[in-house]
């Protein structure tokens, strides 16, 4: 720890906040549930739910397509070749099947894994793959975490991004990012569970410094298209 | 690219951080002269305000005051407990493996940043936009020890190579426009003259990619500090926050005490409120919890994640009751975009970091209201930015506050006459109507024919001097009340 110690550091807290030592504390009471009452509230019903999450997905400027776990591989390779990507970034996870890279190759498109070298990060991949560990639906934002199937950097240096998301996974609102829900447990839980990286996007990466234009792809990808796998 | 020192000044003092006492008139009244200035400024304002008013409205309908006023109770809470939730994210950081520094001021800030990149060795430092560096003067001390620094963030960094400061906590940029750019990615870039929004962005975003791959450093501010788990959370757009912190091998960021919240569920409400408020978006397109260091396993990210924390006079204003609620601020601009002394005056009138009615109240605060005695003076008071607020800090009440510090003077003998009779017209009803009469009677006769006073005599000229009076009807509203029907009682 460089600096100030902690204690005095933290002696001028107390001081200003004029307490001797140790703080009693009253616990903070508020409605934090309001956020979920209201206008703002998300339908129970799982599909209603997964509507309500591709519409506003859709509103901050990211593409979504629906397909069935099975119909997967097709529906990825559908997907690229109509966005004109010709090679792509892997992610080493259990929802892609074995075959998945084979299919690729076979539809003219270059892919790599994990092992690739960065600066082929940056000058060959068109899109990164990844998968959503959960998503919101009242916000339409996919969650990315860094971990040991997928790079923090996939989801941002190419220009664009494939998130992959079962449908069981959209959880109504923010808040719920936090709270564990029936045998899941929640994303955002105790430090210990934490990766080092979460990202909640929620759109393609923009700008709008330069007189207010608005510009997608200024620095992460121009392009967010979400697979949503139904029943899955 | 030259390296950056000193901000572009505008009255002879550099632009951020005047020297002497600083004066806001003086420069506003430069800035009003400006018509290009004056018409992008209220655009993106205007366009802004309605935005955030629309965003909340659609999301919430009759339920944002009851939301703002929860965030201003979970900040209040935080802010008064700040001891016990900063003390347990230091705790919870330092066991997610992320190193914790603390920093009395600035310069201290500054000196352990410095350190840790001399520590590394690093040559080449990418940044992302954090207000708390631009409060501190970071970056010329960077550049000063070697380590080439680089704004990331779009406006940030055309503002970083044509010498210039922000001048809007949200839009650092709103005072530029495209020829500007054009002019300086010309000249220092040696790119292609090109006024296209698209074109400017794609060259700016060749030239900061060769940046992220070879830099060794990444800085960053931090929107807020989650106590119960020790993250780190930063808001961002563009994705240049997202390569600060995932490229380099070393992460820093720099965050000011007051931005702790207790939990996941207090952070939810107020991202929520955050992007609505600052541009109408949802949520930003990229809000990063960041946790510790890259984990055994990971794939990428540092290997090293270090926090500065920075007091930098937060705890002068935490012993100020009266101000206290100050500290509540989450830096969503709202305030900024709805004040109509800020769209007038503009950002760098304020000589701060931190403009428009939030910077009028914090900057005397944190750096002395000796050096900034007139700041308190630039709003009229109209309510807009407490309206504006997602955490509902009332901001005029701080402002009238703030003007009381600095009249402690006694009116002079006119002034406290004029004050007696003042209150004497007001004493009563009869008191009053003989008075509206007599005021009514004197400005006709110095209007002569007009229906209009254009100069008033003595005293009252400073009011004439900007705008013209009405001059009123010669009955008194009651009595034309009166005339048409109306009752009284
Ligand atoms: S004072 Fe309120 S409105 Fe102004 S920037 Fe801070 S949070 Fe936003």
């Amino acid at each position: 720890m460089k600096g100030t110690a902690r204690d005095v550091f933290f002696e001028r807290i107390r001081d200003a906040l004029n307490r001797s030592q140790q703080p009693t504390r009253e616990p903070l009471v508020v409605d934090h549930d309001l956020i979920r009452r209201g206008k703002n509230s998300v339908p129970e019903d799982p599909s209603a739910r997964s509507s309500l999450f591709k519409e506003r997905a859709i509103a901050v400027g990211m593409e979504v397509s629906c397909c069935k776990k099975n119909t997967l591989n097709k529906s990825m390779v559908d997907r690229l070749i109509r966005a004109g990507i010709s090679s792509v970034l892997l992610p080493d996870d259990p929802l892609l099947e074995n075959d998945s890279t084979q299919l690729l190759q076979d539809a003219g498109i270059a892919t790599h894994d994990n092992g690739i070298d960065i600066d082929q990060l940056y000058t060959e991949v068109d899109c990164g793959i990844t998968v959503a560990i959960v998503a919101v639906a009242s916000t339409g934002s996919v969650v990315v975490a860094s971990s040991d199937r997928e790079r923090r950097l996939a989801s941002l240096v190419p220009p664009n991004h494939l998130v992959l998301l079962p449908e069981s996974r959209i959880v109504p609102d923010l808040i719920d990012l936090s709270r564990s829900s029936a045998g899941q447990t929640a994303p955002l839980g105790g430090s210990g569970a934490l990766p080092s990286c979460l990202t909640i996007v929620t759109g393609p990466s923009k700008t709008a410094d330069i007189e207010g234009v608005l510009i997608t792809g200024v620095h992460g990808p121009g392009r967010v298209d979400i697979l949503l796998l139904e029943g899955c | 690219m030259k390296p950056t020192s000193t901000p572009r000044s505008v009255d002879g003092e550099p632009t951020l951080f005047p020297t002497g006492v600083h004066d806001i008139r003086t420069r506003a009244d430069l800035f009003l002269q400006d018509h290009d200035l004056q018409g992008a400024v209220r655009e993106a304002t205007t366009l802004k305000d309605q935005a955030r008013r629309d965003a909340l409205g659609e999301a919430f309908g009759n339920d944002v005051d009851k939301l703002r006023s929860i965030a201003s109770e979970i900040k209040r809470h935080t802010i008064d407990h700040l001891d016990h939730y900063l003390d347990q994210w230091i705790s919870n950081a330092q066991a997610a493996g992320t190193q914790v520094h603390l920093a009395i001021d600035a310069e201290e800030a500054n000196r352990i940043v410095v350190e840790i990149a001399r520590e590394k060795n690093a040559k080449l430092c990418v940044k992302s936009k954090s207000m708390v560096t631009e409060e501190t003067h970071l970056v010329p001390q960077l550049q000063a020890a070697g380590v080439e620094t680089v704004e990331t963030d779009l406006g940030e960094f055309i503002i970083q190579i044509d010498d210039d400061a922000p001048s809007h906590i949200v839009m650092p940029m709103i005072h530029k426009d495209r020829k500007s750019v054009a002019r300086a990615f010309e000249r220092e870039l040696g790119a292609r003259y090109t006024e296209e929004p698209e074109e400017l962005t794609r060259i700016a975003r060749e030239h900061l990619r060769e940046k992220y791959r070879q830099a060794d450093l990444g800085i960053s501010g931090g929107n807020f500090l989650v106590s119960e788990s020790g993250s780190v959370v930063i808001c961002t757009n563009e994705g240049n926050g997202r390569f600060c912190t995932s490229a380099p091998k070393t992460h820093i960021a720099v965050v000011g005490i007051e931005k702790v919240v207790p939990g996941f569920d207090d952070l939810s409400l107020l991202l929520h409120l955050l992007a609505r408020s600052a541009t109408g978006q949802p949520l930003t397109c990229y809000t990063q919890i960041l946790t510790g260091p890259r984990r055994d396993g990971e794939l990428d990210g540092p290997t090293e994640m270090h926090v500065v924390l920075v007091d930098a006079g937060r705890t002068r204003i935490l012993a100020d009751p009266e101000f206290r609620e100050s500290l509540s601020c989450i830096r969503c601009g709202a305030c900024l975009n709805a004040c109509p002394v800020y769209r007038k005056a503009t950002g760098h009138a304020y000589g701060s970091v931190y403009s428009g009615p939030i910077g009028a109240v914090i900057t005397p605060l944190l750096q002395g209201l000796d050096k900034n005695p007139t700041l308190p003076e630039a709003s009229s008071l109209c309510g807009a930015c407490h309206e504006a607020c997602p955490v509902a800090i009332d901001l005029p009440r701080m402002l009238v506050a703030l003007r009381g510090r600095t009249r402690k003077r006694r009116g002079t003998l006119g002034e406290r006459f004029g004050l007696t009779l003042l209150r004497w017209s007001f004493s009563s009803v009869f008191m009053y109507r003989i008075s509206t009469g007599l005021q009514a009677f004197f400005m006709r006769c110095i209007s002569g024919e007009s229906d209009r006073l254009r100069s008033a005599p003595g005293p009252f000229s400073g009011w004439t001097r900007e705008r013209d009076l009405v001059i009123p009807d010669r009955r008194s509203f009651r009595q034309r009340w009166r005339e048409r029907g109306g009752s009284t009682r």
